[in-house]
Order: structure tokens, then C-alpha cells, then sequence
């Protein structure tokens, strides 16, 4: 340090200090320079924020850090989807209900396979990716995010919370799931003890670009992976064929006992509710070879509506009292068939 | 030296120094209807520590060499940095529409000493210190917000602390000649006032589209001489009779240039039962802004504040004659996170001034600014191990033109869990 005379050290500090060695009136217009930077910062920050929030989103279900929207496609030079487009709750809940992961046990060398979402996600998740797909536009995906607890051994009583978060949309008469995150870690951010509800970005899933996954999605029937453009199946991916896929979990176990559910995922083309970009004409009210699947897929429902319900209602209690299915999932079901009364 | 041309002289050897942000993330693991966490970190650092008094005199309260005057001075630990080491339990459960919880958190020093800057110098038989920071319940629903009771963080200069580089680092350390302690300073005093653990009733706003607002009742304070030139709760015979109250708006955004903006406020009435003094206010207001896009993040603050005082709340905020003192202070920060290593370099500035109060002499050696910048490198080895190298150049000026002036390098790491 500089062993000067006061007057010395004064100038010194006016040298060294950007503010605080300044002359009082200097200092304050130094000091008024330095705030008015961080206010336009702040009116700056206003505006990027402003423009850069994410246009078209529209949130169909929030909850405790789970969540279904309507937001734009990743990929602007993606095809558009098929969208809007109204499949049944019952069509959606069997299609993700399908998917399963394959668990390997590298002590074991077995692998077992494990549903990608449980009974308490597929009953938020369904109703609001259904509602989802018939309110989004051609260039629109429904985004989710949902969390769900798993025994971390079988039987164990101690559970781990697994994350699931993805893009769903409709295509070419299928639906595509495209994982971002399959059963990740639910982790939170801690910063100096705050339990931050800002928590590391969900991958939503991306049709560019594979997410990488801990696990491996298994191949079901109705299930295909995405073929990418080098032919390399992409895991991440899904396509599901509606009518297909989840049938055996109820149609199974008793083959031709249970009619085909064709009816209730046979996709009706249905008028937006919000316009989607100008880049793509609005849907014809009538499904065409480009927005429906197959002839079969679409076929309206056919004898007598109360037979058929009746048959699924016992269905469905067999299956329950099998201990095929949870006794919440046989609810929630039931609730779902009794309101199509 | 000058402090901005001695950073510049030492910007190649700077060049390869790290630095880390303080946050860490934990999984949650669910035992019958409760989720527990367990959280936390430990960190240590060599800090390198040079001090260049005034001989002239002390900086009082000044925060580059602490007390120190009268020339040279060299100080070496194996010191906790602004974050202390921590060890977090939450745990959480969901009843119909209420979700509550309870968090417990504890916060041990590497070094001896009882507290967090008044630990004696180093000793034999010495014990590490701890202390408890949190301790609170919270219950909440998604409709109408959450009310937290308890001790935490306080609100006011918490999202300056939160955004602060030097939370995973050392930043100023001051306390030359107290062997460490727990926690060193960062840049609390020298660009923002410490939020501070405090007892506290606080309601938070559901968050609207990344809108959000808090508000807290807080256990009245005291005020503290820090400097040896103010009045303490004890000599202005203050009243505990009135709550403080603290509040902050914020509005965060997701995207490719992502962000958030917030403004607070503190505030505690200041009743004195001595008749020869008038009861003053204590208040304080912020701003500040954080943006981020492509690897960079902006973060920009500021505060002013009457009463308040300067580091800590109320220190020093009154002269010797129970007058009220001016406080400002604000500081810039500028990081660029690689792509591919994902180390992080940063650079961050800032200072904290005091005025003098109506009673307090021209001549006075009580700080007037407090003034520092930090260069830094922080580097993941994993996803849970970070590596720090920080410099950081701190400089405290008086009324009367009395400096000191301390440089520090601290090299260390951090493992989140």
C-alpha cells in the first residue's frame, strides 16, 4: 500500500475507486449511471423475456410439479400433425399404459419389464393429452410431465420418485410418444437451503436429436420405434398403433372374448380451438386419407352401445377381481365407461 | 495496487481460475406416505490470504484486512467458504389438498471458532464450530400459495446472495485473524446486505405464469456496533416490541433467454425506551435482474437503504447519537458457462457504501466503501464434485481516507449430495 500524505491517498482513491473515491457530486452521477445500467438490465431482461416466452402454450393441467400443455412443435421443418384430432380417454390410457421399460439386473443378467407409467399418471396424464390432441393445432405437440413413486425393490417399502416427460402428437394415424425423460431422478435444485421449485429443465423430447435414457423402452404389440433418416431406430420414439396397442391388457387373457375397442380410438378430426400457425390449412371437418387411419381404425362403433358397455363393465371387474388390475385403476376405468352413458 | 489495473496485470494468471455456483440437487426417496430428502455439501478451500493496511489507521467495520492496520499482514487457512458445509433433512407429505413439510437443516465449519466471523484464532483442543440455519414448517396448496414458520433465509437480499458466483467460492474473507471460522464473506458487505437466517412468518404467492410475490412478519432485530463507533441495541436501548417486515415480487421466465427480475424491501421500526433518543426506521429497498442465453449469464443489483446498515441488517446502521445512516450498494456479475466441459468462468464486481450519520465526525474512520471483484473458474469433475480457483481483490476506504486493501486466492472443492 502506498505510504503517501492524505491529499496523495485522496487522489489515489479517486484513481482506484469507480464510485466510492469519487467527488460527491461525481459520485452521485457515477452511482445514477450504475443504477440506471441495472434498471436497463432489468427493462431489458423484461423484454427478452417477453419475446422469448414460449408462444402458444397453453396449460391444460399443473399440479405439484406435473404438468400437460399445448405447446408449439420442436422442429419447424417437422411435417405438421394430424391435428386436432379426438381420441378417447380409454384409446390414450391403453396406448401409454402399453409402453414399459425393460429393467436389466446386472447382478442376475435377467431383465424384466416394468410400465413406463403407473395407474395415478396415466389417470392425470389421459384425460388432459386427450383433451390436448383435440384442441392442438397442426404445428402443436402436447408436452407432459408427470411424477410417480416406484418400489425401488420388489415389495420394498421404500420408494423412489421416477420422472416422465415427453411430447405426444398424432400422425399418419398414430400416436408418437417421444421421451425426454423415462423414469429419470426426480431431483430437486438446493441453493443455500432454498428447496427451489425451479427444477432442472425437463427434456421434453425432441424429434431431431435421441435423448439419451437410463432405460430402454420394450417392444410391445401396436409398438414401433421411430425409424430416424440413417435407418437407426430411435428408442426415445414410439409410434403407437391406437387400436392395437394396450388391447391385450384387457382382450388378452381371454382371446375373442372382448370386441375390438376400435370405436373409441378411431380418431374424429375436430375444429381447433386455437388457430394453429398460418403455415398449414385448418382440417377439414371430415377425416381424409391424410388425417385418418385406416378405414377399420375409424369405423364407427358398431351394435348395441349398452351391450358393448356392459360386456367391458364385466370385463373389467373380472380383471379386477383377477388381480389383473389395481383396484384404483379398476375405478377410474369404471368411471370412464359409466360416463359414456 | 491499483485494484482494477492489478486485476489486469494478473488477467493471464487469472485466466485458468475457477469458480462454482452454490447449488446442489438431491433425489427424493418416499418411505410410506412421507418423501425424505437429504441434502447438502461440504466444501474446503486453501485460502492464500494478503493484507496491506493503512498504517495510518483501521478501516472501521471496512472489510478488506478486518481490523487490521499498520501494514503487512499474511493469512493461510483451511477455511469453509460462503457456503458452509451443510447437512439438510426434508421431509414432505400430501394430505387431500395440502401439501406440508418440515425442513431441518444444520451448517458445520471446517475451522474452530463459535460462530461465523468471531471464531478465536486457531488453537489446540480447538472443536470445529457449527450452527443451525433452518429449522421451519411449511404447508401449501396450489390454489391459494404456502406459509412457512420458522427460521430462514430472510427475503430481502436473497436473490442477490442466491445469484452471487461466490456462494460455491470464498470471495472476501475479512477475518484475518479469527483462523477461519465457518463461512467466509463472498460479497455479503461488498455489493449486497446478507439476507441473514431469521425467525420469520412468511406467506408465498402461488406462482402465476412466473409471477410470484412473498411477504414475512420477521423477529424484530438489534442493532449491532460492529464498528466500535455506533450504538448497539443495548446503548440505544432498543425495544423488541415491533416485528420487521420483508417482502419480495419476482417474475422468472423459461426459453433461450431465460431470466428473472425481482424487487424487496426491509423494514423494522426502531423504538428506543431512552427518551434522549428518537425512535427511527430501518429501511431498505432492492432490484435486481438475471438473465441467461447461450452459456451467459447477466446478473445485475442494487439496493439503498435507510437504517439499515451495511453487511449484515443493522450493523452499524446508527451513530453514536442514534442517528440513522445511509447505505447503498450494488455489484455485476458476468459468467460463460463452456459448452462440452461445462466449466464455468465468471467475473463479478461490487460495492457497499455507508454514509455518515449527522452526528458521526468528518474525520471519522468508518468505512465509506467497501468495494471488491472477483475472477473465477469453477469446473464439474462429475456431476457432484466441483472444482474452484477464485481471486478476489477487496478494498475498504474510510471517511477519513484511511484504506486497506486484501488480496485472496482460494483453491478448493465442493461435493454437492
Amino acid at each position: 500500500m502506498e505510504n503517501g500524505t492524505t491529499a496523495a491517498r485522496l487522489l489515489d482513491r479517486r484513481r482506484r475507486h469507480l464510485c466510492g473515491g469519487a467527488p460527491v457530486a461525481r459520485r452521485g452521477r457515477c452511482k445514477l449511471a450504475l443504477v440506471s445500467g441495472v434498471l436497463a438490465l432489468v427493462c431489458a431482461a423484461v423484454a427478452w423475456g417477453a419475446t422469448e416466452a414460449p408462444r402458444g402454450s397453453v396449460v391444460l393441467w399443473s399440479g405439484d410439479d406435473q404438468w400437460v400443455k399445448i405447446e408449439p412443435q420442436d422442429d419447424p421443418a417437422a411435417a405438421p400433425n394430424d391435428h386436432p384430432v379426438q381420441l378417447g380417454v380409454e384409446a390414450i390410457t391403453n396406448a401409454l399404459g402399453a409402453l414399459q421399460v425393460r429393467l436389466a439386473d446386472p447382478d442376475t443378467g435377467t431383465e424384466s419389464d416394468r410400465p413406463v407409467f403407473t395407474p395415478s399418471e396415466l389417470g392425470n396424464l389421459a384425460p388432459h393429452v386427450a383433451s390436448g390432441l383435440a384442441r392442438a393445432g397442426p404445428r402443436q405437440d402436447v408436452t407432459f410431465s408427470t411424477i410417480d413413486s416406484r418400489p425401488l425393490a420388489a415389495g420394498g417399502l421404500i420408494r423412489k420418485p421416477g420422472v416422465n416427460a415427453g411430447r405426444v402428437f398424432y400422425n399418419d394415424g398414430r400416436l408418437n410418444v417421444i421421451f425426454g425423460e423415462l423414469q429419470s431422478d426426480y431431483r430437486k435444485k438446493n441453493v443455500y437451503g432454498q428447496r427451489s421449485e425451479d427444477f432442472t429443465p425437463r427434456r421434453q423430447g425432441s424429434r431431431s436429436e435421441t435423448t439419451k435414457q437410463k432405460w430402454n423402452l420394450a417392444a410391445r404389440p401396436g409398438l414401433e420405434f421411430h425409424s430416424a433418416n440413417d435407418g437407426a431406430l430411435r428408442n426415445d420414439w414410439v409410434v403407437i398403433d391406437t387400436a392395437v396397442a394396450g388391447s391385450e391388457v384387457l382382450a388378452a387373457p381371454q382371446p375373442g372374448n372382448a370386441p375390438p375397442r376400435q370405436a373409441a380410438s378411431a380418431p374424429v378430426v375436430a375444429a381447433p380451438v386455437q388457430s394453429p400457425p398460418a403455415t398449414v390449412a385448418a382440417p377439414a371437418p371430415v377425416p381424409d386419407a391424410a388425417t385418418a387411419p385406416a378405414a377399420a381404425e375409424s369405423a364407427p362403433r358398431t351394435g348395441t352401445p349398452n351391450a358393448d358397455l356392459e360386456q367391458r363393465l364385466r370385463k373389467l371387474k373380472e380383471l379386477r377381481d383377477k388381480g389383473l388390475i389395481s383396484e384404483e385403476a379398476y375405478r377410474a376405468k369404471m368411471q370412464e365407461l359409466l360416463s359414456e352413458l | 495496487m491499483n485494484i482494477r489495473n492489478g486485476l489486469l496485470a494478473s488477467a493471464s494468471a487469472l485466466g485458468l481460475m475457477l469458480t462454482s455456483q452454490g447449488a446442489g440437487a438431491f433425489d427424493m426417496m418416499e418411505v410410506g406416505e412421507w418423501k425424505v430428502e437429504f441434502s447438502g455439501n461440504v466444501n474446503g478451500f486453501l485460502s492464500d490470504v494478503s493484507c496491506e493496511s493503512d498504517p495510518a489507521g483501521p478501516v472501521l467495520s471496512g472489510l478488506a484486512c478486518g481490523s487490521l492496520s499498520g501494514g503487512d499482514y499474511d493469512d493461510n487457512n483451511v477455511r469453509t467458504g460462503l457456503l458452509p458445509s451443510w447437512l439438510g433433512f426434508h421431509a414432505e407429505r400430501t394430505e387431500g389438498e395440502i401439501k406440508y413439510g418440515v425442513t431441518i437443516g444444520f451448517q458445520p465449519g471446517i475451522d474452530s471458532g463459535a460462530d461465523l466471523t468471531g471464531a478465536p484464532i486457531d488453537g489446540g483442543l480447538g472443536l470445529n464450530s457449527t450452527n443451525f440455519r433452518q429449522v421451519f414448517l411449511e404447508f401449501s396448496g396450489t390454489d391459494w400459495g404456502g406459509i412457512k414458520i420458522g427460521r430462514d433465509l430472510g427475503l430481502f437480499g436473497s436473490d442477490a446472495i442466491l445469484s452471487d458466483m461466490t456462494l460455491s467460492g470464498v470471495g472476501t474473507v475479512s477475518d484475518l485473524t479469527q483462523g477461519g471460522g465457518n463461512t467466509s464473506l463472498g460479497r455479503i458487505g461488498v455489493g449486497y446486505l446478507y439476507a441473514d437466517w431469521k425467525g420469520q412468518v412468511q406467506y408465498s404467492s402461488p406462482n402465476w405464469g412466473g409471477f410470484s410475490f412473498n411477504v414475512a412478519v420477521v423477529d424484530p432485530w438489534g442493532l449491532v456496533n460492529l464498528s466500535g463507533v455506533s450504538l448497539d441495541a443495548g446503548s440505544f436501548s432498543q425495544e423488541g416490541s415491533t416485528y420487521g417486515l420483508e417482502g419480495k415480487v419476482a417474475y422468472a421466465w423459461e426459453g433461450d433467454f431465460s431470466g428473472k427480475v425481482w424487487a424487496s424491501f426491509i423494514s423494522q421500526k426502531l423504538k428506543s425506551a431512552n427518551p434522549a433518543l428518537n425512535d427511527e426506521d430501518a429501511l431498505g429497498f432492492d432490484v435486481g435482474a438475471k438473465v441467461g442465453f447461450g452459456g451467459f449469464e447477466l446478473v445485475g443489483y442494487y439496493y439503498t437503504g435507510e437504517g439499515i446498515g451495511s453487511a449484515g441488517f443493522l450493523f452499524d446502521a446508527v451513530d453514536a447519537a442514534g442517528n440513522t445512516r445511509d447505505s447503498d450498494g450494488m455489484y455485476a456479475q458476468a459468467t460463460y458457462k463452456i459448452p462440452g466441459p461445462g466449466t464455468k468462468i465468471g467475473v463479478s464486481w461490487g460495492e457497499s457504501n455507508l454514509d455518515r450519520g449527522s452526528a458521526d465526525p468528518v474525520t471519522t474512520s468508518l468505512f465509506e466503501t467497501n468495494e471488491s471483484i472477483v475472477f473465477g473458474i469453477y469446473h464439474p469433475l462429475t456431476s457432484a464434485l466441483q472444482l474452484v480457483l477464485e481471486y478476489t481483490q477487496t478494498e475498504a476506504s474510510a471517511h477519513n481516507g484511511n484504506e486497506a486493501e486484501e488480496k485472496a486466492i482460494a483453491v478448493g472443492a465442493i461435493l454437492s449430495y
